[in-house]
């Protein structure tokens, strides 16, 4: 069961994930690869809301440090809080094990 | 000790993780350092959102894990009902867990997004709004197993299956009603970027597939224990 599982999120769902995107896909134009252009475009689904700062303004290189900064230390939280439950079992092992041995010897 | 440890756990090498764990979690760690590489030395900046844009490459994993973890947790919380069979019981609670991790990680890095493409951090958009609750509805369940006493693994299960409606009304909101998160773009993905949000989707596959096995790892490992545990006292061993 453990292994159909792994397979499936190794191998199926990005490939399922590919094939939707896929089909889904109108053939539209990327974006330009030029630097941005001061421009007042606003970008399709994106509404500035009313009273906001002027985005212009705000730097972005904070923000995208921030969210990368966020995502690897919250999955290297998560390893560290794993290593430790696991450290806790085999602490716990030790003392289950010693246990036992002190049983046998009497 | 190796004969006790075997005893244990049926098998002599005991807590030793297993070499194919290493290496997926090493394969993991290189495909996710390719992706940042490929993200800021690779991919164009976008033409409109220009830097910020960069966030994309792993808000959209991550929240993509974080709704794929759903149906996984539906699964073990489903098969836990009818069988009452501890393992899949583990495979839920693992589930949600990793829900959580990428849900957080979702919620945290498109606020920074929204940051510089609204003006302010967060708005009570439908996406946003529906995506908060399902990552609460998922920590209710967290709380759940650890408070609600006998009854626990049961309650918690039939919150894992409400939060699959949940999941689907984020994933579907987006086309059906205009509001202020963007609609879906990754079908709109081409040359570089396509590469690179797509390596960065492996790597986070990988890495999700990596951490699944060292928790469910870690569960049977405690639920092996609190059996023994359990033989010990019986065996008026255990102090």
């Amino acid at each position: 069961m453990h292994r159909f599982v792994f397979a499936l999120v190794l191998v199926a769902a990005p490939a399922f994930l590919a094939g939707v995107t896929h089909a889904q896909s109108n053939g539209e134009a990327p974006a330009a690869h030029d630097t941005p252009p001061e421009t007042d475009e606003i970008p399709p689904g994106f509404r500035p809301v009313k009273g906001a700062p002027d985005v212009a303004k705000i730097d972005a290189h904070p923000l995208v440090v921030g969210a990368y900064a966020t995502f690897f230390l919250g999955i290297f939280g998560y390893v560290v809080y794993l290593a430790r439950r696991q450290t806790e079992i085999s602490r716990e092992m030790e003392e289950l094990a010693a246990q036992i041995r002190k049983v046998d010897r009497a | 000790m190796t004969a006790i440890r075997a005893q244990l756990f049926g098998h002599p090498r005991g807590l030793r993780t297993p070499s194919l764990l290493v290496a997926l979690s090493a394969a993991a760690a290189l495909v996710i350092a390719a992706g940042v590489w490929m993200t800021f030395f690779y991919a164009p900046e976008e033409r409109i959102m220009g830097f910020v844009q960069k966030i994309f490459y792993f808000h959209v994993p991550s929240a993509w894990l974080m709704l794929f973890s759903v149906p996984i947790m539906a699964v073990g919380a489903v098969m836990y009902l009818v069988k009452k069979e501890d393992r899949w019981d583990r495979l839920a609670d693992t589930a949600v867990e990793l829900s959580i991790v990428f849900g957080m990680l979702t919620l945290i890095s498109g606020p920074l997004w929204g940051r510089k493409a609204w003006g302010v951090f967060w708005v009570w958009d439908v996406r946003l709004t529906s995506s908060l609750v399902l990552v609460l509805t998922l920590v209710a369940t967290k709380i759940v197993r650890s408070y609600a006493g006998t009854s626990a693994k049961q309650i918690a299960a039939g919150l894992s299956i409400l939060a699959v409606a949940n999941a689907l009304f984020v994933w579907i909101s987006v086309d059906i009603w205009r509001g202020t998160h963007p609609p879906k773009l990754v079908q709109k993905l081409e040359g570089e970027m396509w590469a690179t949000f797509w390596v960065c989707v492996l790597g986070f596959h990988l890495g999700y597939a990596a951490l699944m096995w060292a928790r469910l790892r870690v569960g049977k490992l405690r639920t092996a224990l609190d059996h023994l545990h359990m033989q010990a006292a019986e065996a008026d061993i255990d102090a």
